[in-house]
């Protein structure tokens, strides 16, 4: 009767095992874990519980898993995962948790609260997600060459693309949200040094270009592709030259509306 | 030593500051934060030397992420981490934003070979960067997977005496 109350009445020790260790995984795919990091977790999860079989497969939007425990009950569970950001934070605490299932197993009520306790925690205050931004596009700037002024103006910009970054709207997805951070960037930029202002709108562009350049995707897909991973790797490759045309396309619109570079 | 110079400091301080501030982008957890902060000043001190004595930017990139790579992989053995929070913001200050931004300025002002040049830069520079990244954490993890055998295969030996 419990059980019932629980909404598990259904599910048998297989599907149980599989939807907790996926997820573990779904949340480290989520939150920026590598597709190997994400495929092992499970495996050894579900192995660590007595499984006798386990199959995973892996994309960056996917998971699917089969399991097959040693009583001959058998699992097979997809989960498409449609947003993917970093937070390195909730990563490592997964893995924390998912090295603890192994060597202890404890039971399943605790590793679901355990996960619930992971998602909804968040490791940085506001402040703290604000300066981010800001200290990252305003060393930049200065980085490669800009003045005072221009680290201000780049700060400003930084903040604005954070907040783009946040809006909640779901229509707005990465590819849109990089073209409008980039258009907004430069145009701000080249306005302001065709208005008169004593900045460069090059070191101030790259600047805030650096938040958007998909310099880490780019690296994560190469490793994907160098490590065997060839479906995730395409694909990843094929999104971060995607978001590098997105860029250089706000970059050429806002030129374009304000008539010619600086 | 001339390369010991004001633009220099600035340069791996902004770097430092840099990847602190993209640490905190990717919400790494505050005990990680300056160990990822150091390892981007030592991989940028290494890029600009070899820079500067007129190595190839592919080696540069590929030598100086080698020793983020390395680095991330025995800090995160020391802090029970995954390697990738102590990698990211080591490998930062090399990524090319610069070249990438000046090959689109080229090709918007018609100069089509000084776009290829920033762009081929910008390619050499990102292949050095993932090359020196994978290949350090492969041969790290090799070595690690031998030595483990290595005492298994002792250890056994011990016991069946």
């Amino acid at each position: 009767m419990d059980e019932i109350k629980q909404g598990r009445h259904s599910e048998d020790p297989a599907d149980l095992l599989l939807r907790l260790a996926l997820d573990i995984g779904e949340g480290m795919l989520r939150n920026g874990g590598e597709i190997s990091r994400v495929e092992d977790t499970i495996e050894r999860i579900c192995y660590a519980y007595g499984a006798a079989h386990v199959e995973v497969f892996t994309i960056i939007s996917v998971i699917h898993a089969a399991i097959r425990l040693k009583d001959g009950s058998y699992s097979s569970q997809m989960r498409r995962v449609k947003s993917t950001g970093m937070n390195l934070g909730k990563l490592e605490r997964l893995n924390d948790l998912s090295r603890r299932i192994c060597r202890d197993t404890p039971d399943y009520t605790e590793i679901d609260s355990q996960i619930k306790k992971i998602k909804k925690g968040s490791a940085y205050p506001l402040w703290a997600e604000l300066l981010a931004p800001s200290l990252a596009v305003g060393a930049f700037t200065a980085f490669f060459g800009g003045g005072i002024l221009d680290v201000l103006i780049a700060v400003a910009l930084g903040l604005m693309i954070w907040f783009i970054d946040n809006l909640p709207s779901p229509r707005l997805n990465a590819m849109a949200k990089t073209v409008v951070s980039s258009f907004i960037a430069s145009f701000i930029a080249t306005a302001a040094v065709m208005l008169g202002a004593n900045v460069t709108s090059d070191y101030i562009i790259i600047g805030v270009i650096m938040l958007l350049v998909p310099g880490v995707s780019f690296g994560t897909a190469l490793k994907d592709l160098l490590c065997g991973d060839i479906l995730a790797g395409t694909m990843r490759t094929m999104q971060s030259c995607l978001a590098a045309l997105m860029i250089a396309f706000g970059y050429m619109l806002a030129i374009t509306v304000l008539g010619g570079a600086v | 030593m001339t390369f010991f110079t004001l633009s220099f400091f600035v340069k791996v301080i902004t770097a430092a500051i840099a990847s602190l501030g993209f640490a905190m982008m990717f919400k790494i957890d505050r005990r990680h934060l300056a160990y990822g902060v150091f390892s981007a000043a030592v991989t940028f001190i290494i890029y600009y030397i070899i820079e500067f004595f007129g190595g190839p930017l592919f080696v540069a990139a590929f030598i100086s992420t080698a020793f983020a790579a390395l680095f991330s992989e025995v800090m995160a053995r020391l802090k029970r981490a995954p390697a990738i929070v102590f990698l990211l913001p080591g490998v930062i200050p090399t990524v090319p934003g610069g070249n990438l931004y000046y090959a689109m300025r080229y090709l918007l002002l018609s100069d089509v070979s000084l776009a290829l040049k920033n762009f081929t830069t910008a390619l050499e520079v990102g292949l050095g960067i993932a090359g020196g990244t994978v290949a350090t954490s492969i041969i790290f993890g090799m070595t690690l997977d031998a030595v483990r055998s290595f005492r298994k295969k002792k250890s056994c030996r011990e016991q069946k005496k």
